[in-house]
C-alpha cells in the first residue's frame, strides 16, 4: 500500500519538475512548481515529518509561489525568450551529464547498502515533538531566527524605499561645508 | 499510515464535490453567450486593455516578501501553540521575545511607510 | 528545562549589537536629519559592546552547546565590532554623497555584525547556519545599495545568487553530516560520532563534508568559488567592500577553522589534500590576477582571495591535535593584522576615489601622491607594505604565525608556495608605493581629509607598526583565547 503510494506521489513528483523546466511559459513552470511542492510534501509525510511537511504547503506551495510570480511579473518576460538560442550541442551535453550523473549516483547506491536511521523515534517528525525540540534545546536558534527575519525586512524596505534623489541635492547643499 | 485514511475521504469527498457541481453546470445549465460573458474575469473590474504581461511595480514585490517574512514567524507559532501548555510561562517569554524582535520590524515599516501606496 | 538564565550572559554581545542596531534605526524614524549623531551613537555603541565583550568574554559554552563565548570567540568578536565601528566611522563621508539612508545602513551593517558574532561563537551546525545567513542576507542588501548604478545591482544580484546556491550546498552538507552522524548537530558531538564510527564511514558522510566545504569555500571566496568576489567587491559602496573583505571572512574562517579542525579532524584523510590544493591554487590565482589589475578596489579584492589562500593554512593545521591551538591563534592573529591593513588601505581609496570627478578607483591616481600628500601616503605605503607581509609590519608577523603552525603540522610543501606567492604579491603592491613616491604626478587631487578620516589612517598605521615591533602583545592575547577554546582532547588521528 505505501510502497505504491510513494511510487506514484514520487512519479508525478518527477514529472512535474521535469515540466518545470520544459515549459515554455513561466507560469506554467511555476504552478507545475507547486504541483512538485505538493507531492514533496506528501512524501514528508510518508517519511514521518508532519511539520515539515505542513511547512512546505504553507510557506513554499503558499508565499514563496507569491514571491515567485511576482518575480515573474518584475521580469517583464514576453513570449518564449531564450529557447531557440540552444544548440542541439548544448542539449546533448546535458544529456550527456545527466547520464553519467545517474551512473555515479547508481554506482554509489550499490556500495552504500542500507543506510539504517537507527535509534530515531518514529515520533520525531510530529508538531509536538518538534515544537519540543525548538523550544527548548534549540532556543537560541529559534530567536536568531527573528534577526535573520528583521534583517530581511529592513533589507528589503531600505533596497525599494529609498531616499528620493530630490531630497540627496538637498542634503548636498546643506551639508557641504 | 492509517491515520491518513480521514484525509484520503476528504480528498475523495473534495474531488468527487468539485467534479459533482462541474458535471451539473456541463450537463444542465443552460448555455447563452453574450459579449460581456466572453469577457477575461479581472475580480469584478473592466479588463484592462493590451497585454496582460505588463511590469508590475516593484511594490508588489516588497508587499510579498513581507507577507514571507510574517508568514514563517506565523509558522513558527504553530509548533508553540501545540506545545504551549508543556511550555508554560518560559514559552510564552520566548514567543514574546521572538515576536518583539519582529515587532520592532513591523514598526519600522509601518513608520517607513513602506505599505503606503501612492 | 535545558534553559540557564546565565546562559544569555553568553550572548551578550550579540544583544548588545541588536540593541544598538535598532536604537540607530529609531533614531532615524524618529530625527531623520541628525545623520551625524547617528553614526556617534552607532561608534560609541560598539565600544560598549567591546567592553561588555571583554567583561563576559569567558563564559564558555551556553544554550545547550548552540553557543561558546569562549577565548577565541571574544577575540573575534571584539575584532569584528571594532571593524564595524571603523567601517561606519570611515562612512560619513561617502554616504553624504548618496541616497542612502544613514541609520538604516548603520543599523544594516550591525545586524551583519551580529551574524557574525553568532557565526564565529556557533558550536552546533544549526547556529552556524543562521550566523551565515544573517551576515549574508545583510550583505547582500548592502551591497546593493546604490541601484542608480548598475555595478551596485550586478554586485548584489550576483552576491545573492551564487550566495543562495552556496548556501543551499552548505545546508545540503549538513543534513548529510547529520543523517550520517546519527543525528547529531553539535560539532563536539558530530567529533566524537565519527571517531566511534571508526573505519566505517558511510559514503554519505563523505558526500556532506565535500558539501559543507563547498558551501564555507565559497563564503571565504577561495578557489574556484571565487569568481564572485573581484565583481562584489568592485560594484558595492567601497565603505561596504572595506567590511566585506574583512569581518565576514574572519567569521567565516572561525566556522571553517571550528567545523573542520573542531568536528571534522578524523576525515583529514579524505578533506586535507583537497584543501591543500585548493590553498595553493587559491592564492597563486589570486596572487597571479591581482598582478593586471587596473581598479584599486578589485586589486584588493584580489589580494584578498590570495590571503584567504594563506589563511586555508591555517584550517588545515588546526585539523593536526598538537597544533590545533597554535594554528587557531595564528589565525586570529592574521586576522587582526589583515583588519587593520585592509581598514586602513580602502580608507586611503575612498579618500582618494572622493576626489576624483567619477569618483573612480584606477590605480594610476595614486601617481606622485607623495608630493602632494605626504601623510596620506606614508599611510598608504605602510597599509601596502603590511600586506606584502615585509618584516617591519604586523602583516609579517601574521604570515609568520600561520606559516610555522603549518609547518609543525607537516604542511612544508604548500608553505613554500606560500611563501613564494608572497613574494609574487610584493609586486603589486609595491607598485603602488612605487607610483606614490616615485612617479610625477598626473593631475592634482585636492583631498579633503575630515579628521576622522585621518583618525582612522593614523590608528591603523600606528597599530600596523607597533603589532610589528611588539607582536608579542597581541600574540599572547590570541594564544589565551585558543588555549581556551582548542580542542581538549586528541580525537584519534587517522592521518
Amino acid at each position: 500500500m505505501e510502497i505504491i503510494l510513494f511510487i506514484i506521489t514520487a512519479l508525478i513528483a518527477l514529472a512535474s519538475a521535469l515540466m518545470v523546466i520544459t515549459r515554455k511559459s513561466p507560469i506554467a513552470s511555476v504552478l507545475f512548481l507547486v504541483l512538485t511542492f505538493v507531492c514533496i510534501a506528501v512524501l514528508y509525510v510518508m517519511l514521518g515529518a508532519q511539520f515539515i511537511a505542513a511547512m512546505q504547503i504553507i510557506v513554499y506551495a503558499g508565499a514563496i509561489m507569491v514571491l515567485f510570480l511576482f518575480v515573474l511579473m518584475l521580469l517583464n518576460l514576453r513570449g518564449n525568450q531564450g529557447w531557440e538560442n540552444i544548440s542541439p550541442a548544448r542539449i546533448g551535453l546535458g544529456f550527456a551529464a545527466a547520464g553519467l550523473l545517474l551512473l555515479v549516483a547508481v554506482a554509489w547506491l550499490k556500495t552504500a547498502g542500507s543506510m539504517e536511521v537507527a535509534g530515531l523515534d518514529p515520533e520525531m517528525g510530529t508538531v509536538s515533538a518538534f515544537g519540543d525540540v525548538l523550544f527548548q534545546r534549540f532556543l537560541l536558534p529559534f530567536e536568531i531566527a527573528s534577526v535573520l527575519l528583521l534583517g530581511a525586512i529592513i533589507g528589503v524596505v531600505a533596497m525599494i524605499k529609498r531616499k528620493p534623489l530630490a531630497e540627496l541635492g538637498e542634503d548636498k547643499e546643506g551639508k557641504v561645508s | 499510515m492509517s491515520n491518513y485514511i480521514p484525509v484520503l475521504l476528504f480528498l475523495v469527498a473534495v474531488l468527487g464535490l468539485t467534479g459533482l457541481m462541474m458535471a451539473m453546470v456541463i450537463f444542465l445549465g443552460p448555455k447563452r453567450s453574450n459579449p460581456d460573458k466572453e469577457l477575461p474575469f479581472e475580480t469584478g473590474s473592466a479588463p484592462s486593455p493590451g497585454d496582460a504581461r505588463e511590469r508590475y511595480p516593484v511594490h508588489f514585490y516588497l508587499v510579498a516578501i513581507l507577507f514571507i517574512v510574517f508568514d514563517i514567524e506565523i509558522a513558527f507559532m504553530y509548533p508553540w501553540a501545540v506545545k504551549f501548555r508543556q511550555l508554560g510561562l518560559f514559552g510564552l517569554v520566548e514567543m514574546l521575545v521572538f515576536a518583539a524582535i519582529l515587532m520592532f520590524g513591523w514598526f519600522y515599516i509601518i513608520k517607513r511607510g513602506a505599505l503606503k501606496w501612492k | 528545562m535545558t534553559f540557564n538564565p546565565t546562559d544569555i550572559l553568553a550572548i551578550i554581545p550579540e544583544i548588545g549589537i541588536l540593541a544598538l542596531a535598532m536604537i540607530v534605526i529609531l533614531l532615524e524614524l524618529l530625527s531623520p536629519r541628525q545623520e551625524k549623531l547617528f553614526q556617534w551613537v552607532a561608534a560609541f555603541g560598539l565600544i560598549a559592546v567591546i567592553a561588555l565583550t571583554v567583561i563576559f568574554g569567558n563564559h564558555g559554552s551556553a544554550f545547550s552547546g548552540m553557543i561558546a563565548l569562549d577565548g577565541f570567540s571574544a577575540f573575534l568578536i571584539i575584532l569584528i565590532t571594532a571593524v564595524t565601528a571603523a567601517v561606519i566611522l570611515m562612512s560619513g563621508d561617502y554616504l553624504r554623497g548618496t541616497n542612502i539612508r544613514h541609520g538604516e545602513y548603520y543599523g544594516m551593517l550591525m545586524i551583519a555584525s551580529c551574524g557574525m558574532m553568532i557565526l564565529v561563537s556557533a558550536t552546533d551546525l544549526v547556529t552556524v547556519f543562521l550566523g551565515i545567513e544573517t551576515m549574508s542576507i545583510s550583505l547582500y542588501v548592502l551591497a546593493g545599495l546604490r541601484p542608480e548604478k548598475a555595478r551596485s545591482s550586478e554586485a548584489a544580484l550576483k552576491y545573492f545568487l551564487l550566495g543562495a546556491f552556496a548556501t543551499g550546498f552548505l545546508l545540503y552538507g549538513m543534513a548529510l553530516i547529520y543523517g550520517a552522524s546519527g543525528g547529531k548537530t553539535n560539532l563536539a558531538e558530530i567529533a566524537s560520532a565519527i571517531t566511534r564510527l571508526d573505519k566505517a564511514i558511510p559514503i554519505h558522510l563523505y558526500a556532506g563534508v565535500g558539501l559543507i566545504s563547498i558551501g564555507l569555500l565559497f563564503k571565504v571566496a577561495a578557489f574556484p568559488f571565487h569568481f564572485w568576489s573581484p565583481d562584489v567587491y568592485q560594484g558595492s559602496p567601497t565603505p561596504v567592500t572595506a567590511f566585506m573583505s574583512v569581518a565576514p571572512k574572519a567569521a567565516a574562517f572561525a566556522a571553517f577553522l571550528r567545523i573542520f579542525g573542531g568536528a571534522l579532524p578524523d576525515l583529514g584523510t579524505v578533506w586535507i589534500p583537497v584543501i591543500w590544493v585548493v590553498a595553493a591554487v587559491t592564492m597563486t590565482v589570486g596572487n597571479i590576477t591581482a598582478l593586471a589589475q587596473k581598479d584599486i578596489k578589485r586589486m584588493l579584492a584580489y589580494s584578498s582571495i590570495s590571503h584567504a589562500g594563506y589563511l586555508l593554512l591555517a584550517v588545515l593545521a588546526s585539523a593536526t591535535y598538537e597544533v590545533n591551538k597554535e594554528a587557531m591563534a595564528g589565525m586570529m592573529f592574521y586576522f587582526v593584522a589583515y583588519a587593520l591593513m585592509n581598514v586602513g588601505a580602502f580608507t586611503v581609496a575612498i579618500l582618494i576615489s572622493r576626489s576624483r570627478e567619477k569618483g573612480d578607483y584606477q590605480i594610476d591616481d595614486y601617481k606622485g601622491l607623495a608630493a602632494e600628500h605626504p601623510w596620506i601616503a606614508a599611510g598608504m605605503a605602510i597599509f601596502l607594505i603590511s600586506l606584502s607581509g615585509i618584516p617591519p609590519a604586523i602583516g609579517f608577523f601574521g604570515k609568520l604565525y600561520v606559516f610555522s603552525a603549518a609547518v609543525k603540522a607537516g604542511f612544508v610543501g604548500l608553505v613554500v608556495i606560500a611563501v613564494l606567492n608572497s613574494v609574487v604579491s610584493v609586486y603589486y603592491y609595491l607598485r603602488i608605493v612605487v607610483y606614490m613616491y616615485m612617479r610625477p604626478k598626473e593631475v592634482s587631487l585636492s583631498l579633503k581629509p575630515s579628521v576622522v578620516t585621518l583618525a582612522l589612517i593614523a590608528i591603523c598605521a600606528v597599530f600596523i607598526l607597533l603589532g610589528g615591533v611588539l607582536p608579542g602583545k597581541v600574540m599572547n592575547l590570541a594564544d589565551q583565547g585558543a588555549t581556551q577554546s582548542g580542542l581538549e582532547k586528541p580525537v584519534a588521528m587517522i592521518r
